[in-house]
């Protein structure tokens, strides 16, 4: 069940870049055979992988990200008063990733901060929190970092998981649509009445948590050498250790077919939104077997259901503004109705439905 | 073609072997059917006899076997 529309907050801007260094999926024969990495690529879309140079963390890139929209835009940042950092990956321990950034970004003191820990789901309930700041009216102009460099968690002998995970960052503004105080040049929000509201649903079972998890690390299963380093190898033969990530593709696969086609209904029907009238289903970008799946259960055709990363792989959270990024760069009046969803660790899953018609998507850049 | 022709076809098509080495397949039994093989196998499946699978039919689907059986639900006698 949803709670009240949100009429005030949009997405105005949306910036994304991945890191200059990328693996072509065709060096990896050393761990797959040819016709099986044929097979892989043709199943996945992924051909391509970009990969966190070492030393980045994800909030190097989205500092880059934003960075880029600032200079991109004209968007000042003194009028930024709130800051959400969202990645499954801190850069220390304490204090949060989001304090530094903010004073690495300039922005000012009194900015509302907060680091949000989700993965697949990530940009949706980053979205979703944004748009209560605005819409409360606690905030007119909201940044939302949205960040992954997942390659760093990587097995050299997990073939699975090699051959589609990338890294990449976002940077979203999120603004009151009343606010005529911010002109990007010469765009600004429409008043619009027809202007189309957002509503979220959600959904979680924990009970999957092991299906997509990097065991050791945390608190529960410290870091110790000789024990959480010691590799083993699934039923697929993919190798990893208690500090890599884990991923049992059946059950994710399992996990979005159950799930989000319901979720996606949910949200269309408590926005008031016919499934014939969505102009773009903006999914997490997992593969695109999975979203020709989803597409299938949801009686979607597969052009509305873009599959936009295979340059790229799936980079986790940022995988949704990515994908714009890559596929829709520039301002798309036709983007009236728009539904996003994320899913993924957790597990969990994330559906809103956003107005994205005066929208500003840079380009994808290299960095 | 009959359907059983159709049937080794898909496995065929979705895990790139010949469709005689079909029989007998079970689920990560070769690392052509791993949980993408199983995937491509289903929507092949789905496309060759029109039908669309339900989820607990697509992890029931363990083997060769176990896919015959499956399929009768839907009407598709092998």
């Amino acid at each position: 069940m949803s709670g009240r529309k949100f009429k005030i907050a949009k997405i105005r801007v949306i910036s994304s870049v991945i890191p200059r260094r990328r693996i072509l999926l065709q060096s990896l024969r050393d761990v797959y055979e040819k016709d099986n990495l044929e097979r892989i690529v043709r199943a996945t879309g992924i051909s391509e992988i970009a990969v966190a140079e070492d030393g980045m963390t994800p909030s190097d890139y989205c500092a880059k990200a934003a960075e880029h929209m600032f200079s991109e835009t004209g968007m000042k940042r003194e009028n930024i008063d709130g800051l959400i950092y969202v990645s499954e990956f801190t850069d220390y321990l304490i204090p949060g990733t989001v304090a530094p950034l903010q004073n690495r970004l300039g922005l000012r003191n009194s900015c509302i901060v907060f680091d949000l820990r989700s993965g697949c789901p990530g940009f949706v309930y980053g979205v979703f929190q944004a748009c209560m700041l605005v819409e409360n009216g606690y905030c007119k102009n909201v940044l939302l970092c949205v960040g992954n460099t997942i390659s760093k968690f990587l097995h050299p002998s997990d073939r699975a998981l090699r051959m589609v995970s990338g890294d990449a960052a976002s940077a979203i503004l999120i603004s009151a649509c009343e606010d005529k105080e911010n002109r990007l040049g010469k765009r600004l929000f429409s008043d619009k009445e027809d202007s189309a509201a957002s509503v979220f649903d959600f959904y979680t079972d924990g009970s999957g948590a092991e299906h997509l998890m990097i065991p050791a690390g945390g608190m529960r299963t410290p870091v110790r050498k000789g024990s959480t380093d010691i590799v083993e190898y699934d039923e697929d033969g993919n190798g990893r250790t208690k500090e890599n990530l884990h991923m049992n593709g059946m059950e994710i696969m399992v996990f979005a077919t159950r799930v989000v086609p319901g979720l996606v209904e949910a949200v269309l029907k408590d926005t008031g939104w016919d499934k014939r009238d969505v102009n773009l289903f903006a999914f997490h970008q997992a593969n695109k077997m999975m979203l020709k799946r989803i597409g299938k259960s949801l009686k979607v055709d597969n052009d509305r259901i873009p599959f936009g990363v295979s340059m790229t792989g799936n980079c986790g959270s940022p995988s949704i503004p990515l994908m714009l990024s890559n596929m829709y760069s520039g301002v798309h009046p036709e983007f009236k109705k728009v539904v996003i969803c994320g899913f993924g660790a957790g597990l969990s899953a994330a559906a809103g439905t956003v107005d994205l018609s005066e929208t500003i998507i840079l380009p994808t850049v290299r960095v | 073609m009959t359907n059983r022709e159709k049937y080794e076809n898909a496995f065929s098509e979705a895990l790139g072997i010949e469709p005689a080495q079909a029989k007998g397949l079970e689920y990560q039994g070769i690392q052509e059917w791993d949980s993408i093989g199983h995937m491509e196998l289903v929507s092949a499946l789905e496309d060759a006899f029109g039908i669309e699978m339900e989820t607990d039919d697509i992890v029931d689907f363990s083997s060769y076997d176990k896919g015959i059986e499956i399929l009768s639900k839907y009407g598709v006698v092998i």
